[in-house]
Parts: C-alpha cells; structure tokens; sequence
C-alpha cells in the first residue's frame, strides 16, 4: 500500500470521499439529501461530515425550514483543491 | 456505506467519485411545469391575438396577453415553494433560472419600448429559442434542443409572412418547440 502515501488520507476513505464527491457536484445538498445518496447512518455521517468541516474542506450552514432544523453542507474552495489533487494523484497511479 | 476501516483500491476509490457524481444529478423533470404553463400561456395568447386582429373589430388584440399576469404569478409561487423543498440545490437550477430571466428582461424590452412593432413575434420566437435550446444542454435533454432550435425555423417562416399570420407561426413554435418537449420532460 505504499502507493497510497500521497493520497490524503482525509479524504482515502469510502463515506468521505463519498460525501466530498457529492458535494463537488453540486451547490449545496442538506444532511438528508447527503445520507440518502451514500447509504450511511446518521451518526457516522455526522462524524465524517465534521472532519471534513474541521479541516476547512467543507461548510457546514444550520437553519430552519419552518420549525424543522436543517444542516446543509457545500464545498469549499479548499475542499475543491483537496478533492482536484486526490483525483490527479489517483489518475497517476492509474497511468503507472 | 462503512467508514475507513478497510484500505480504498484505486479502483474501489474511481467507483466511488463516479457512482456519487451520478447520483447528484437533479430531477430534471421538475422544469417541465414551466415548459407547460408558459406553452399553453403562449399558445392561447398567440392564438387569441390572431383571432381578435383577424375576426374582431376590438382595438386592443394584444390585450389578451394580460393572461400572462397569473402566470407570472404562479410562476413565482412555484419558484419559491420548490426552492424550499429541494434537499439539494444544484449548479444547473441558477443556470437556467438566470437564462430565463435574462429572457423574460429582453421580453419586457422589447414588448414595452414600443419600437419593434410587427417584429415582436419573430424576435421573440429568435430569444426564446435561444433560451429552450440552451436550458437543453445545460440538463443534457435532447427534445428541448431540437425544439429551441425549430424556434429559429419558425422565426425566418413568421418573418416571411404577414404579420398577422407571424401569431400563428408563432403558436406552431410554441407547440413543436416547448410543449412538445414539456410533456416528453414531464415523461422522462
């Protein structure tokens, strides 16, 4: 597994690098959309999504919609350059 | 879907971008209440209005466009409602949402300023089908790109007609350019 030593390990794992690449497509998707879409739990998506929010790679936005709490995630502009050289350092070790 | 437990493959890594850029795709079909309200909307106005010039004696024809008032209005209301029950807001919806604008602004122009006169229909049917055909790509929806660009072909058809007859022309655009491929996005 050396191979992998480049590869941010923030974002070498299934749920995160599900959650970055969700959110790298779109504007902005609530907690809701995010879980429906990668499959995960509640809390254990919970706990990704705040690593990646501790580490600047996402923005986390709590509101309201009526009286219903809503947390919405979206990208960063860090998040992007984290996800573009994940992406490149995957594709150069296809290329090997 | 499990955490990070077990080491990632390249492969397993490309699956996983892949399967999630695919799954953010919108519904698209939410878009087609405006290819259907505004159609029917443009049908029957410019249908009233050919009937009105031709078979009346009333002096106002083109009074019958105020139907397009409650359709703004509903138009709105949709808007906002669907804004707040989308879960996920994607780049596409301010896309196209700002397309239409741009064209409902080059529309209030062109209808108010008073200086376009017998060219009104063909001018809009040109923006109009630039508007379709670019809302086409953007939701990568192939009858929406034929249909915006017939609008162009039913432009140069209504610019080589009496202008009463543009109305008709234009109704023809409306239904093969919008509500044709409304009701196929409704479908999708």
């Amino acid at each position: 597994m050396s191979d992998f030593k480049n590869l941010d390990p923030l974002l070498h794992s299934q749920l995160r690098l599900a959650v970055m690449s969700l959110l790298v497509s779109v504007q902005s998707a609530e907690f809701v959309f995010i879980k429906e879409k990668t499959g995960a739990t509640a809390g254990n998506l919970s706990v990704q999504i705040d690593k990646l929010n501790n580490a600047g790679y996402i923005e986390v936005t709590k509101s309201f919609k009526g009286k219903k709490p809503v947390t919405t995630c979206n990208i960063s502009k860090k998040g992007i350059e984290a996800f573009e050289s994940y992406v490149n350092t995957l594709q150069s070790y296809i290329k090997k | 879907m499990s955490t990070e437990s077990k080491p990632l493959s390249n492969q397993e890594s490309l699956d996983i971008i892949t399967r999630m850029i695919q799954n953010a795709k919108g519904n698209i079909r939410g878009g087609s209440f405006y290819f259907l309200l505004w159609g029917w909307v443009a049908m029957l106005g410019n249908i009233g209005h050919f009937y009105l010039m031709e078979y009346t004696d009333y002096s106002y024809p083109f009074a019958i466009w105020l139907i397009s008032i409650p359709a703004w209005v509903v138009s709105f209301i949709y808007g906002y409602r669907q804004s707040k029950k989308a879960k996920v807001k994607a780049y596409s919806d301010d896309l196209i949402k700002w397309v239409w604008i741009s064209f409902s602004f080059c529309l209030l122009i062109i209808v108010f300023s008073g200086r376009f006169g017998p060219t009104i229909p063909i001018l809009v049917l040109l923006l109009a089908g630039m508007a379709t055909f670019i809302t086409g790509f953007i939701i990568k929806f192939k009858p929406l790109i034929y249909g915006g660009a017939s609008f162009w072909i039913f432009a140069v058809i209504a610019s080589a007609v009496a202008p009463s007859y543009s109305l008709l022309i234009s109704a023809i655009a409306v239904l093969v350019g919008y509500l044709i491929p409304g009701y196929k996005l409704k479908a999708a």
